[in-house]
């Protein structure tokens, strides 16, 4: 096999096709080199410059953090938030999709555009009543309120989502298991959701990715308070005169670890959740 | 196991379409009730019905003493195989087997227990930790048995089970779903549109066309004879030939005129059949089954005669299939034709085209070692006792 496995024609496709994908690889090597250099020479030199020595100090320096927050901690509280979301998006969505699809025609329509509505309509006209709403109910720093913020902005997409993917499961699963014997619970939860499989883990990683990333209402929410999470930590490195940026390179690429090696590990169903479909 | 009622039974969807018309029946206990009938006749929204898959909007559905046009499906202990099976496919086959018990909530160890048996039973002892995707269709179908089986269900229903199945194994499991079907007794609603599977493996069949019942008996009733035109024409394959023929009396004796030739019938025929009698000197739809008519050569002498020419002769061993050009008006009914049309649309077309010509084509049933050269006019021979009629109005038999 080896080379010879090629034609002319796959060969060159595939040289074409790898030297796109490393356009993609640019952003990476500012951002390795970036974390890498001692913070002398982040202003000195140009930034596509490779650093004299690997100032590996900088990752150390990250991980201890600002404020008295470890990167450690602000990962923590990342990850308990956005699995949080992400788990109360699927439990909900799910339902709900299952629902929507199973209503009469008009009724279900309705119910999946009010949904879509949802996602195109910015929920930042309503940032300041959330704010204050959830500043009264005393769950504006909590896990519990940005969970339930990030879980309630993001319904949409996973209803979206999981609507689309439940239309295409036939009736007969649950025609069978009603006839089996089985009430409405036991069916979605042992013969529908299975199904549901594929779609969940795009549900998983879009939304995780989306909680994970977000800055905007993790600052306004989260900035100053003991859950700050990882994008929060990352600007406070940004200061009113002066910005850290070897600092803030080692940080990002800390922090976007575990969500790369998520992504690895669910790649597949990921896929298959895209293509749609379920195999019987 | 129960006895299964339809009183009155029909379906009217929300947009007003009609699927099912006033349905009666009244299938005993243990006993296996076949629904047959061309696609789009209401047979599937039946068995739908009785599952509880389907509302009843009219009449009432009975399982046992219990009215059940109010109750969920899993209220009516009944157990369905569906068409394409539905198997759960994230779950193995002893999962798939068990999920009714564990709906149920039977114990774990019972439902291993029982999951074997099952398996056993099945010959499916081997794949219960596969899953259905890795079985052939023949195991599918014996899992979504299985699945049926294991409830000990007071009705089985059986939606087209043997549908995605090729030829050889269709015949294979219509013997053995009929078998363990007699083995355990359990009443069962089989629906097909397949009716050499209705006539195989039914106690009784119920013929539907148009969301309406046409007739229902035991197999043998139902081919002998039909209550219409319709009916006629779907049970038995090939089917009944059929063509018109005025109904006269010559010096006494009834005959069929056919046109240019005649076919005399005995004495003291129409005496016998009265309504028939009445009908004397007018046009009758006639029907008569392939293995009655027969080769003018060989037959009883006392068999009225009609000359036809063969078109095509297919050899199938015990017998031979004689295709000829019968000599009378070919009935296009709408009856018949619906029946034609759900098996071949272009031939439906050309029959109806057809309507006016003077010969139809028909099959007999000659011996296998007949001498027969196509294209030859050849005696055929009829047998009158065996002749069926109908009125060509309205397609009903008459007696």
């Amino acid at each position: 096999m080896g080379l010879f496995r090629y034609t002319w024609k796959t060969f060159t496709r595939e040289l074409v096709l790898l030297a796109a994908a490393a356009i993609w690889w640019v952003p990476f090597y500012f951002l390795v080199i970036g974390a890498l250099k001692p913070q002398s020479e982040v202003y000195t030199t140009s930034a596509s410059k490779l650093p004299s020595r690997l100032a590996w100090s900088n990752f150390s320096q990250a991980w201890a953090g600002t404020g008295g927050f470890t990167l450690g901690h602000s990962l923590k509280n990342s990850f308990v938030i956005t699995v949080g979301s992400v788990l109360v998006l699927i439990a909900i969505g799910s339902i709900s999709a299952y629902a929507i699809s199973r209503q009469p025609k008009k009724l279900g329509t309705g119910l999946y555009l009010v949904f879509a509505l949802g996602i195109i309509v910015p929920f930042q006209l309503g940032i300041i009543p959330t704010y204050v709403a959830m500043h009264h109910l005393h769950i504006n720093t909590s896990y519990v309120g940005m969970i339930l913020l990030h879980a309630g902005l993001l319904m949409p997409l996973s209803v979206f989502l999981y609507t689309g993917f439940v239309r295409t499961i036939p009736r007969d699963y649950e025609e069978a298991a009603y006839v089996d014997g089985a009430g409405r619970l036991l069916t979605f939860t042992r013969v529908v959701f299975p199904l549901l499989l594929p779609i969940t883990a795009t549900v998983a990683v879009l939304t995780g990715v989306i909680v994970w990333n977000d800055f905007f209402l993790q600052l306004i929410f989260l900035a100053g308070s003991e859950n700050q999470t990882v994008p929060v930590a990352i600007y406070s490195f940004v200061g009113e005169y002066a910005t850290n940026w070897s600092l803030i390179f080692a940080t990002v690429i800390l922090s976007i670890a575990p969500i790369l090696l998520f992504y690895l590990f669910a790649q597949r169903q990921l896929i298959r959740g895209f293509t749609g479909g379920i195999k019987t | 196991m129960a006895e299964v009622a339809f009183r009155g039974a029909g379906k009217v969807y929300p947009d007003g379409t009609r699927a099912v018309t006033d349905m009666n029946l009244e299938i005993g206990d243990g006993e296996f009730m076949v629904f047959v009938g061309p696609s789009g006749c209401g047979k599937t929204t039946a068995l739908r019905m009785t599952a509880g898959l389907e509302e009843i909007t009219e009449g009432e559905i009975r399982i046992g003493e219990r009215r059940v046009n109010d109750l969920n499906p899993q209220e009516r202990d009944v157990a369905m195989v569906f068409q394409n099976y539905a198997l759960y496919p994230h779950m193995s086959v002893a999962d798939n087997i068990a999920f009714p018990l564990r709906a149920q909530r039977v114990a774990k160890p019972e439902r291993r227990r029982r999951v074997e048996e099952v398996a056993r039973l099945l010959d499916l002892t081997e794949h219960l930790r596969r899953r259905p995707r890795n079985l052939s269709g023949g195991q599918r179908q014996r899992v979504a048995m299985g699945r049926a089986l294991i409830r000990e269900p007071q009705v089985f229903l059986m939606d087209e089970p043997l549908s995605n199945l090729d030829a050889k194994l269709r015949v294979e499991m219509r013997g053995e779903i009929a078998a363990l079907q007699q083995r355990l007794g359990v009443t069962t609603i089989y629906v097909t549109h397949d009716q050499v599977e209705a006539m195989t493996m039914g106690t009784r069949i119920a013929v539907m066309r148009k969301g309406v019942l046409q007739q229902e008996g035991e197999p043998y009733t139902l081919y002998d004879t039909p209550a219409n035109l319709f009916v006629a024409e779907f049970i038995g394959s090939p089917p009944m030939n059929l063509f018109r023929a005025r109904l006269d009396v010559d010096g006494g004796q009834p005959l069929l005129a056919l046109g240019e030739q005649q076919i005399r019938l005995p004495g003291g025929y129409l005496e016998a059949r009265v309504a028939l009698g009445r009908r004397v000197g007018c046009e009758v739809a006639v029907g008569v089954r392939p293995e009655y008519l027969l080769d003018g050569a060989t037959a009883a002498p006392q068999h009225p005669r009609v000359r036809a020419r063969v078109r095509l002769v297919e050899t199938l061993g015990p017998e031979r299939q004689v295709h000829v050009r019968f000599p009378a008006a070919p009935v296009a009914t709408e009856d018949v034709l619906e029946v034609v049309r759900d098996v071949d649309r272009g031939l439906a077309e050309s029959l109806s085209e057809k309507a006016e010509q003077p010969h139809v084509r028909a099959v007999a049933r000659f011996e296998p070692d007949a001498q027969v050269v196509v294209d030859e006019l050849r005696e055929i021979a009829v047998v009158p006792e065996k002749l069926r009629f109908f009125d060509l109005e309205t397609g009903l038999a008459i007696s």
